[in-house]
């Protein structure tokens, strides 16, 4: 009889892509969504994570008065399990910019950073969070970082982001999210 | 007559064999066994005289670190209990905290293989103890340092679509 000898993995690759979206489900979600740039294996894996992991660095209360914020609401559809992330609220700091356009195909990602569309935030809970409506086709808006140009399309964002990500020396990389409720979902963060 | 039964004379311990991938067998005691929810399954659904368990995917050095996890869980379990029902105070729960993060100080490749099997046997304390190590490792390191940290080749820079 042979005996299948299960020692000795050569690295964390090794390890089966459900392991690792288990691990990522343990870590802050700004980490767990970093590690999509890692390389192309990794590039999906935390989408596959059961759970995403929130904390008072990755959620943070925003002011009503400032439109620098960005809330987002993304529901997650991989492997028939039914995610709801609510309330993705990123700081300014961590947006770089925001395209208009689906074609994101284009866009070539640039070391540590990630590009995630969101929806517009459009209520706001007691608590202060901002709670976003899929019926309503809003369209994603922009940040003082980076102003949206509607009628420059992607390209002209991207070259946007690309110059302004050089002059500030963060350069982005690019996410596809799962549809959000047959939306596309992109959000630029800074990692 | 029936009175004969003692409830002070224990009954012999029942034991489960389990074999490891390279095929050494491990004599467990069945409660040890049953921390495992596939064994346990597999007791549940199959007849009881099935005593034996092949593991096709674990090997015999992680198979008995399993084990070893398993018999302290076990252990530690009653202990917390008795120690609850005399309404005695115990440290038990902090120690066996304590015993688990010595337990999974290991070498990278055995903690792989101690999550493997846990995951394979369905252990989930054990399970979460494992991953909860690897993302600690994870944890606050830069794409870089995590790309060096675990030998992982950037080669998404190129055409991060070319799998759509």
């Amino acid at each position: 009889m042979e005996h299948k000898k299960f020692k000795g993995y050569g690295g964390i690759n090794d390890l089966p892509d459900f392991i690792l979206g288990y691990i990522l489900g343990f870590l802050p979600i700004l980490e767990a969504v970093r590690t999509c740039i890692l390389s192309r294996q990794w590039r999906n894996l935390w989408k596959s994570t059961l759970t995403l992991k929130f904390d008072h660095t990755s959620i943070q209360n925003i002011n009503i008065g400032e439109n620098i914020d960005v809330a987002g609401s993304v529901n997650l559809f991989e492997y028939g399990v039914s995610i709801r992330v609510t309330h993705l609220l990123l700081k300014e700091d961590d947006i770089v910019g925001i395209p208009e356009t689906d074609e994101v195909k284009d866009i070539k990602p640039l070391n540590d950073c990630v590009l995630i569309k969101v929806a517009e935030a459009e209520q706001k809970t007691a608590g202060g969070l901002f709670l976003t409506e899929a019926s309503k086709d809003k369209p994603s808006f922009g940040t003082d970082a980076v102003p949206v140009n509607e009628a420059a399309g992607l390209r002209h964002e991207v070259d946007d982001l690309k110059k302004k990500a050089a002059a500030a020396n963060t350069p982005f990389d690019v996410v596809k999210l799962p549809r959000w409720r047959r939306r596309e979902a992109y959000l630029a963060i800074r990692l | 007559m029936k009175d004969s039964f003692n409830p002070s004379i224990e009954p012999p311990k029942k034991t489960v064999t389990l074999v490891s991938s390279d095929g050494y067998d491990f004599e467990v005691e069945e409660e040890v066994a049953l921390e495992s929810q596939v064994i346990k399954d597999g007791f549940e659904d199959k007849a009881v005289d099935d005593r034996e368990y092949l593991l096709f995917n674990v090997h015999s050095d992680t198979l008995e670190l399993i084990i070893k996890y398993c018999e302290k869980h076990v252990s530690s379990r009653k202990s917390i209990s008795a120690a609850a029902a005399s309404s005695s105070s115990s440290n038990g729960e902090e120690a066996l905290k304590e015993w688990d993060e010595h337990f999974i100080s290991v070498d990278t490749n055995t903690l792989y293989d101690i999550l493997m099997a846990a995951d394979y046997l369905n252990i989930k304390s054990l399970l979460d103890l494992a991953i909860q190590k690897v993302a600690d490792t994870i944890h606050g390191r830069s794409p870089e340092q995590i790309r060096k940290k675990f030998n992982i080749e950037n080669d998404s820079i190129i055409d991060p679509w070319a799998s759509e």
